[in-house]
């Protein structure tokens, strides 16, 4: 049971009232003479106990009363077929199943995964509920409202089934918000399922004010329950790749392995190359632990392969495997069209042309670049022409990758892809702005192989321009006061990543190069693989291009694999894709329930917490009408107990009344 | 007259508006002067009673001589004889007596009664005594039937004053032993005492052929008994004392207050008592007033 009043529960104590009165009045007696000591005497000796019972149920009633109705403001919410009885049915129920990785961590002890145990309890709770309502599901991947007859179909959808993917709540509420204004009609519930894995969840992020604000403007009562199962871990190992990198006839793997477990005994480690298998026992002693292994590749192999390293199942088996390529990534070449001189200069550094496997080229204008072989696009000034901006956007589509820097000058504000750059913002003398909080577990600013963070920290920024973005970016590196550092948006197969200072000496300290350099070489391995015929990919990022007809198959030996949302090795007319989960999602970083109440303001919401294990638990409803009505029922019976011990009073003898009127 | 006035328990407008009543006894009397009361003996009066055989040693002046002509017999022609009679008034002057509420005390209701019903008797030329009683007896005037015999009565009933235990009890037999002769004995107590050693009494008193009646004084506190918190009760007639919640000893108080007056006025009625609950909130005219008018109508009745 949970309150959505809480702070209203210490007043429970104030049930004791009736008690402390009843204890105090009868320490202020007052004396009184009494001649008719005898009938005191012969009542005290036989109805004292029924009496005493008496007051004592008395005093109970009214303790239960105040118990009830102080319980009752408090508002208790419980669960499963309880809890729906009580509220009523709604017109529709859009259930929101988070179907991220993570979601596959399973209870030992009823060996049911986060979103199995979700879905058993959104059949029971529509099972057990009164009335009829519409429900329509919407999952963490394809994000399509579909309507179902009953929670229970949930069991054998494919669209329920466990994924290697990352889930987007805020989407998926904004796409069930969408559902509510198209569709007005009646109360609705939404059923929201999720781990509270804060990747997922992204408290930071702005769309949470307008999921608010639009939400609470529908027409509709719309009331949301969060069905939060935030149980952690007691025995489980993840894998996850950090290289993969071929060297003649050696093939150079650095894992991450994340321990979360109090076992000390080494635990099997299954490489499998082009489907050769080799065991290693690897001894992991600390959580985040990191291993390099050499791998011989056999001669008269081809250039490219795959392969997959895999552990022995635990709690969640969604995290035990790594797919990777390894293989000729090609020649990556860099473009960089800048005003400022200087920063031009030091990015064109960072990309470390080498003639060989890296090249870049500075620029003065996009008119004789060759799009079809550039990896990334690097951008600082001013919007460009119209004809440029198509070229990048289908640049971007393709797979490239662009990083826009601000314009210097204070009077450009336009940029790329719809960015809009607010005045330079000066730090004062002696308080450079610093990066607060940013991504380490993926994208440019990621931890190292070995595990140690890129010293974004330590950057100094003397200068910044606020970068105003439409829909669909994401912030991945903050300063300390919340304002945006680097952004980053999805476009079709590649990246648009927006920055908002230069790495010249008099905008910021990343001329240095400590950042800058490797941001800058991952944002070109990622942009080199739109020319490779093997890329790694996210899962539920990466998506087949149904239009081209591309007809994706697992190679990695599980044929029932789907490229939308599970992790394998693909292969499609000779092209190659490494699916791999979203390294966040093994990240045990949760929201706390108080973060999300405020994320969702004033919107109804009821959280039920699943650390019991038990199913019926779960969905809860306010109950507080029930303990208004027992208190109704305390208060009846007070009423009668006292009104039951009223005797008649005696009256004089009736002869007397009567001749007293005849006299009269 | 202007003595009376100044008595606190006398108010002349109500025995002004008594006097028109007169208290008949409920059995015949013995009395020692010709009064308004049927008596026991057969006198001379002009209400004939019955025949009877005439006994060596009657008078022979009371032969009827047209009966010993038609039967050749002696036969007595009797008639009934009126006496007066000789009113005892018990009044309990013990502690519990002093019981006060709104309405006064008990003591001071029963004073009222008492010196009305004795200006009453002897205003009809009755004899009246005073038995004035605790735990022993206080006051004991004998009656007498003059007038003057009135003043000592107030007097006495001017100077009691409630206290110490009550042994109505044994007051009782006390009197019924001690009156010989058949007597009006009227007792004005609370009768806070065990119901059966006190009918013995009244039984007693039935069986020495007296005319009891009893004003039973209560006082509607001690019938309702409302009360709103803890109180402590101290017993008016002993140090005993109690600490209690009303609320919680309310009904058995009541059950057991009920079964007392239940069973008092049951036995009363069995032995021929007349009983009157009175309470102090009672107007004492009102309650006089129907004592002596339910006397009259029993009176007329057994006449007609």
């Amino acid at each position: 049971m949970n309150f959505l009043n809480p702070v209203l529960l210490p007043l429970l104590v104030l049930a004791s009232l009736p008690i402390i009165i009843h204890l105090l009045n009868r320490l202020r007696y007052r004396s009184v003479r009494w001649a008719a000591m005898m009938f005191l005497i012969k009542a005290n000796k036989s109805s004292t106990r029924h009496a005493r019972l008496r007051q004592y149920l008395i005093l109970s009633c009214r303790c239960g009363l105040l118990f009830c109705f102080l319980f009752a403001l408090s508002r208790p919410i419980v669960g499963g077929w309880l809890g729906m009885r009580m509220a009523g049915a709604p017109e529709t129920v859009l259930i929101l199943l988070d179907r991220s990785a993570s979601m596959e961590s399973k209870d030992p002890r009823l060996q049911k995964s986060k979103r199995e145990l979700a879905i058993e309890v959104f059949a029971d709770a529509a099972e057990k509920g009164e009335g009829s309502s519409r429900y329509i599901f919407i999952d963490s991947v394809v994000k399509t409202p579909q309507e179902i007859g009953s929670p229970l179909e949930l069991m054998d959808f494919p669209l329920a089934s466990a994924t290697d993917t990352a889930a987007d709540i805020p989407s998926m509420l904004r796409v069930a918000n969408e559902y509510l204004v198209n569709n007005p009609e009646g109360r609705a519930e939404i059923w929201l399922a999720s781990d509270l894995q804060a990747s997922n969840w992204r408290p930071a992020s702005k769309d949470w004010a307008q999921i608010e604000s639009s939400m609470s403007g529908l027409p509709q009562d719309v009331r949301i329950r969060l069905l939060a199962l935030s149980d952690g871990y007691e025995d489980n190992y993840g894998v996850s790749l950090l290289l993969a990198k071929r060297m003649r006839n050696d093939l150079e793997l650095a894992l991450a392995m994340k321990k979360s477990s109090s076992r000390t005994d080494p635990i099997p480690v299954l490489f499998n190359l082009n489907g050769v298998r080799t065991q290693v026992d690897v001894e992991v002693d600390v959580p985040d632990f990191r291993l390099n292994r050499m791998l011989s590749v056999p001669k008269g192999d081809e250039i490219n392969g795959w392969g997959a390293i895999q552990i022995a199942a635990d709690e969640n088996t969604r995290d035990n495997t790594a797919y990777f390529l390894y293989g000729d990534a090609g020649i990556a070449r860099s473009v960089i069209l800048a005003e400022h001189k200087l920063a031009a200069q030091l990015c064109y550094l960072a990309t470390a042309p080498d003639g060989k496997q890296r090249s870049s080229e500075l620029v003065e204008t996009a008119a004789g670049v060759n799009w079809d072989s550039l990896s990334l696009f690097v951008h600082q000034g001013a919007k460009p022409e119209e004809g440029m901006e198509r070229s990048l956007l289908s640049f971007v589509e393709s797979g490239g990758t662009v990083l826009c820097f601000p314009p210097a000058q204070a009077d450009v504000t336009e940029g790329p892809f719809t960015l809009t750059w607010g005045n330079p913002e000066a730090a004062e003398d002696g308080a450079p702005f610093l990066i607060g909080e940013w991504e380490e577990n993926e994208g440019p600013l990621a931890r190292s192989r070995n595990g140690k963070n890129l010293p974004v920290d330590e950057l100094e920024i003397l200068k910044r321009r606020q970068c105003s973005t439409g829909t669909g970016w994401f912030t991945i590196a903050s300063f300390s006061d919340g304002r945006p550092f680097l952004l980053r948006k999805r476009i079709g197969k590649g990246w648009v990543y927006a920055m908002s200072t230069l790495p010249s000496g008099d905008w910021s300290t990343l001329n240095q190069g400590t950042v800058l350099v490797p941001m800058i070489q991952r944002l070109i391995s990622q942009g080199a693989s739109r020319m490779s015929l093997i890329a790694s990919e996210v899962a539920g990022e990466w998506v087949p291009d149904s239009d081209s007809g591309e007809a994706w198959a697992s190679i990695d030996g599980d044929a029932g694999k789907d490229p939308r949302w599970d992790a394998g090795v693909y292969v499609s007319d000779g092209a190659k894709v490494a699916l791999n989960r979203p390294v966040a999602e093994d990240d045990e970083v949760l929201v706390e329930l108080a973060g999300i109440r405020s994320l969702f303001g004033d919107m109804q919401l009821q959280v039920m917490l699943e650390d019991s294990g038990e199913a019926d638990g779960a969905l809860s409803s306010e109950i507080w009408k029930s303990f208004v009505f027992i208190a109704l029922l305390f208060m009846i019976a007070e009423s009668v107990l006292l009104l039951g011990g009223r005797r008649r009073i005696s009256q004089p003898d009736q002869g007397f009344e009567n001749r007293r009127k005849v006299a009269a | 007259m202007a003595e009376f006035v100044q008595r606190d328990f006398l108010d002349m407008d109500v025995l002004g508006r008594l006097s028109r009543l007169n208290m008949h006894a409920r059995h015949p009397m013995l009395g020692t002067v010709t009064g308004m009361h049927k008596s026991a003996a057969r006198g001379s009066s002009v209400e004939f009673a019955e025949y009877r055989k005439y006994v060596p040693g009657d008078d022979i002046k009371h032969i009827d001589w047209q009966v010993y002509a038609r039967t050749d017999r002696f036969y007595i022609k009797e008639f009934e004889a009126d006496t007066n009679l000789r009113c005892y008034i018990m009044l309990d002057c013990s502690a519990s007596m002093d019981f006060e509420s709104e309405q006064g005390t008990k003591f001071a209701y029963a004073r009222k009664l008492a010196a009305s019903l004795a200006y009453l008797l002897i205003n009809q030329g009755d004899s009246v005594g005073l038995i004035a009683f605790n735990g022993r007896t206080v006051k004991d005037v004998p009656p007498r039937r003059s007038p003057s015999h009135l003043r000592n009565i107030f007097d006495v009933i001017d100077t009691l004053k409630p206290s110490g235990e009550s042994a109505i009890v044994d007051t009782v037999h006390t009197l019924a032993e001690k009156v010989s002769r058949r007597a009006v004995i009227i007792v004005i107590s609370d009768l806070f005492t065990e119901v059966e050693p006190l009918l013995d009494g009244f039984q007693h008193m039935r069986f020495r052929k007296h005319d009891l009646s009893v004003f039973h004084l209560l006082d509607k506190q001690e019938i309702d008994f409302q009360f709103d918190r803890p109180i402590r009760f101290v017993d008016m007639e002993s140090t005993f004392d109690m600490i209690t919640d009303p609320s919680m000893i309310k009904s058995g108080y009541q059950e057991a207050l009920d079964n007392y007056l239940l069973a008092m006025k049951k036995g009363c009625r069995e032995f021929g008592v007349d009983y009157q609950r009175v309470l102090t909130s009672d107007g004492y005219e009102r309650v006089l007033t129907s004592f002596l008018l339910e006397r009259i109508n029993k009176k007329r009745g057994a006449s007609g």
